[in-house]
């Protein structure tokens, strides 16, 4: 029982830096229906900002998380800007494709720096590691900060989109952005606004991950991201809450397959996530559209 | 049988053959650059069977890589494991490389069958996440299947890919796909991406087509893996990642959707791109991203994007001629 | 005997009832018109005839034979043709290749042959070209065979439709707004293009449209419907004298006369 429990919590704590991650890949396709294949990177520029902030400036923990988040919420604006938006009248396909050459670009370009270079570096320790135990369970300290800091973030982001007047202009371009602007709405702002924070999200993602993950390299963004876009279709696309139970759903669930077997933990995301396609083909939480005849 | 129009396609490509084996042979063109050539013609077959299922059918197929895997694996599994056929004689090789190519294929269409018909419920995005996932699914099976090297790789598998066989199933790769297009099989798909509830309205079983999309992609892209396999000699599951897929979805965009011509021109323009980019060693990945972005900008169609170069189109120039044109 | 025989046809949507008891009896060439308000579920019923929607309850009888549950393409092989409010063309594709894909279920070469173009893929080829030809020489379209379908002009568009839909030759053809955005002009043309085809295709015809002049000088019957209901069925002269459906049309705002 107790080894369930510590599991859980392994689980709640993979599965909070998901839906963090999960978060920005549905809020931006909610808005603009794109798979932003780059997502995963902006998590792993993140990591960095956080390394060379520490290394460079010695900065502590929230200090690293704020930069991070800030810094690559405006590199997220700026890719927008550059790469996405010339193309939000094209067929979706050429956005696609974008989106993967963005990533190709943003894990490779750094890669090339040679200050940064192809080999993983040790992230260092922002938080001092005490160990609680509580119930016959062990919980250290890195995993409480994470797993409060991720639902802090989320609830702040649940009450922008539900309770602001920002929120209300993403719901509204969400739905239907010709109508938006007609109503005097800012499209592009909005936009612009959505990718910030949720580049802002994956980045908070990455240095919470190399937190308790310590070694980043130039592509850790794209299993993670590739694992977190799961979630957020699991969970239902666009929806914002269901990116979260979808990213708690797949951080639980590879923690428990990979207890019993390390290959199959690799793999139980993609099988739960069809088998749950095949019942609810919009995802836990989705609404599945009818087209009209 | 008709064939291509005009025998100059013929010359050209017996001549092309010739030529390049000759230049091999001369050493102007050395062994790694002939197997560029190789991984080139292997790469068409692979993005013109995803243009079947992305270009003509519509659907949204993004894990390619896991057919292409799956039959890599199955005809390594003939000529290794089942039949070590590594020490028989070169005459029964080849039979037995052919057999195997033909296995890869038929277990790569099975599992394209079985995903096509999880597509009957899902579109767009969600098939696409339904697909990816059934890739990722057969590289995590592979890496436990130990009896052919799970997670460590399946190595000194025969190299019986030779320039020759990849030139003849190149060749019937684009021979047949481009008959399947100009078929009532190619038409009713096109019916489905252009409009489906209308084709259906028409008589045609949408469910049937689009699972044929995905059989007969996938039992190209299997034969595509099994000369993969045998070019390189080993196998690990890793290299049938997501990555390869978004190869394969680059290059088919970029090419033009439903235009084979353009499938043909940017799987050899995109394989041999890194090799010329290779001088700006750490800065050659960066710049092809960036390249990408540019590419999808300016022309967000593709090269070639529903064209077809001429000795693939099957026109009527006599009726033609009494007709509008645009 | 009826050649379409619908009994108490319903659907209901969650909390919302679509169509009640929608009942109609087709005869061999006549031509029955859907009328009534925007959202009054004549579409709707169009949707159950050819297979799209599955209804909750009643009875489609087509030739004898009970269609309820069947697959829109079911629905199409048995000989129940239509066309769409919004033109459902194949864009991307030419006017040709438009009707030669309604000829899909009068081919019958394997995938064999398709792929090595044998003999009889030629032959049936062959067979499939003239007939899309025929059918685009009636409909006039001909010298525009290879166009792309969005290319063409609107009034075009909408005939090809019709072309593609008799491609197959069906026995009940289902019109849905035919007329909708033509100006007098077209629409007197396809008001003769209804008569013409009609009597040549020896055609049964269900129309909805809003023109009532079209729908005054081609139908045989009229149905009205009124927020999923019968409101008034007969003959043309009754429905225009009928109290109800003026009041609905008048209460609705919908165009009730030309």
């Amino acid at each position: 029982m107790t080894t369930i429990l510590q599991l859980l919590i392994y689980g709640v704590q993979l599965g909070s830096i998901y839906a963090l991650i999960a978060l920005g890949y549905t809020m931006v396709y909610g808005i603009i229906r794109l798979i932003n294949f780059a997502h995963g990177d902006f998590l792993m520029l993140g990591a960095f900002v956080g390394f060379f902030a520490v290394s460079y400036f010695n900065l502590g923990f929230i200090p690293v998380m704020l930069l991070s988040m800030v810094v690559i919420g405006m590199v997220g604006v700026a890719v927008e800007r550059i790469a996405y938006k010339p193309l939000r009248s094209k067929p979706r396909l050429s956005s696609l494709i974008t989106a993967i050459g963005v990533s190709i670009f943003l894990q490779n370009f750094p890669r090339a720096l040679p200050a940064i270079g192809p080999a993983p570096r040790p992230f260092p320790r922002l938080i001092p590691l005490v160990n609680y135990e509580f119930l016959g369970v062990t919980i250290s300290s890195i995993q409480i900060v994470m797993i409060l800091l991720s639902f802090t973030l989320m609830l702040l982001l649940h009450l922008l989109t539900t309770k602001t007047a920002i929120g209300r202009r993403m719901k509204a371009v969400s739905f239907d952005k010709d109508a938006a602007a007609l109503m005097g709405i800012n499209v592009n702002n909005t936009i612009s606004i959505t990718f910030f924070i949720g580049a802002a999200l994956a980045a908070a993602g990455g240095i919470l991950y190399a937190t308790t993950y310590p070694m980043i390299d130039v592509y850790m963004g794209s299993v993670l991201g590739t694992k977190a876009f799961t979630a957020a279709v699991l969970g239902g696309i666009g929806i914002i809450p269901g990116a979260m139970l979808g990213g708690v759903i797949m951080g639980v669930a590879e923690v428990l397959a990979t207890s019993i077997n390390s290959d199959l933990g690799y793999g139980i995301g993609f099988v739960i996530l069809i088998l749950i396609l095949l019942f609810k083909p919009a995802g836990l939480l989705g609404k599945y559209t009818i087209e009209k005849v | 049988m008709k064939l291509f129009k005009g025998k100059m396609t013929y010359v050209f490509i017996i001549g092309l053959y010739i030529i390049l084996e000759i230049l091999n042979k001369t050493g102007i063109i050395n062994s790694y650059m002939m197997q560029i050539v190789k991984f080139a013609g292997i790469n068409i077959i692979m993005t013109v069977s995803l243009n079947i299922i992305n270009g003509f059918t519509g659907q949204f197929s993004i894990g390619h890589a896991g057919f292409m895997a799956v039959g890599a694996y199955s005809s390594a599994v003939i000529t290794t494991v089942l039949f070590k056929t590594i020490n028989w004689p070169v005459y029964m090789q080849i039979p037995m490389f052919l057999l195997s190519l033909l296995v890869g294929g038929l277990v790569a269409s099975f599992i394209g069958f079985l995903i096509g018909i999880p597509t009957l419920k899902l579109k767009g995005d969600y098939l696409a996440i339904v697909t990816l996932g059934f890739g990722e699914i057969v590289r995590a099976i592979i890496r436990l299947i130990q009896p052919v090297g799970g997670a460590r790789g399946l190595s000194a598998i025969p190299q019986y890919t030779n320039l020759f066989w990849v030139f003849v199933f190149t060749f019937l790769a684009i021979y047949a796909s481009r008959n399947f297009v100009n078929s009532s099989f190619g038409r009713a798909c096109i019916s489905i991406r252009e409009n489906e509830i209308a084709a259906e309205t028409m008589g045609i079983d949408t469910t049937k087509y689009k699972i044929l999309s995905f059989t007969f992609a996938s039992f190209m892209a299997g034969v595509a893996g099994g000369l993969y396999g045998h070019l390189l000699m080993y196998l690990q599951p890793d290299m049938f990642s997501f990555v390869k897929s978004t190869d394969y979805l680059v290059f088919l965009y970029a090419g033009g959707m439903s235009s084979i011509s353009g499938s043909i021109v940017s799987a050899l323009i995109l394989t041999a791109l890194p090799e010329f980019l290779r001088f700006m060693s750490e800065w050659r990945m960066a710049l092809y991203g960036v390249l990408l972005v540019i590419l999808m900008i300016k022309r967000p169609n593709g090269l070639y994007g529903g064209k077809e170069f001429k000795f693939l189109q099957i026109k009527n120039n006599k009726r033609m001629l009494e007709t509008e044109q645009h | 005997m009826d050649l379409l025989n619908v009994k108490d046809l319903s659907i209901q949507f969650g909390g919302l009832k679509a169509v009640s008891d929608f009942n109609l009896s087709l005869k061999n060439n006549e031509l029955v018109a859907i009328i009534g308000p925007n959202g009054a579920g004549k579409t709707t019923v169009f949707n159950m005839l050819t297979g799209i929607y599955k209804p909750t309850s009643g009875d489609i009888t087509f030739d004898g034979k009970n269609m309820v549950g069947l697959k829109p393409n079911e629905f199409a092989k048995e000989g129940i043709a239509r066309t769409f409010q919004n033109i459902r063309l194949f864009n991307n594709v030419s006017v040709l290749d438009n009707i030669k894909i309604a000829l899909h279920l009068k081919v019958d070469y394997d995938f064999k042959s398709a792929l090595t173009r044998n003999k009889d893929f030629l032959k049936q080829e062959e067979e499939v070209e003239e007939k899309a030809f025929e059918m685009l020489k009636i409909f006039n379209l001909e010298k525009k065979a290879y166009l792309n379908a969005n290319n063409l002009p609107y009034g075009d568009q909408r005939r090809l439709e019709i072309a593609r839909a008799l491609t197959r030759d069906p026995k009940i053809l289902l019109l849905d707004e035919p007329v909708a955005g033509m100006n007098p002009n077209e629409i007197d043309g396809v008001i003769e293009l209804i008569k013409y085809i009609k009597e040549r295709f020896n055609l049964s015809i269900l129309l909805i449209e809003h023109h009532m002049n079209v729908v005054m000088s081609i139908s045989d019957k009229i149905k009205v419907l009124d927020f999923g209901q019968t409101i008034a069925d007969g003959l043309p002269e009754e429905i225009q004298k009928n109290e109800r459906v003026i009041q609905a049309y008048l209460g609705g705002g919908s165009k009730a006369h030309a």
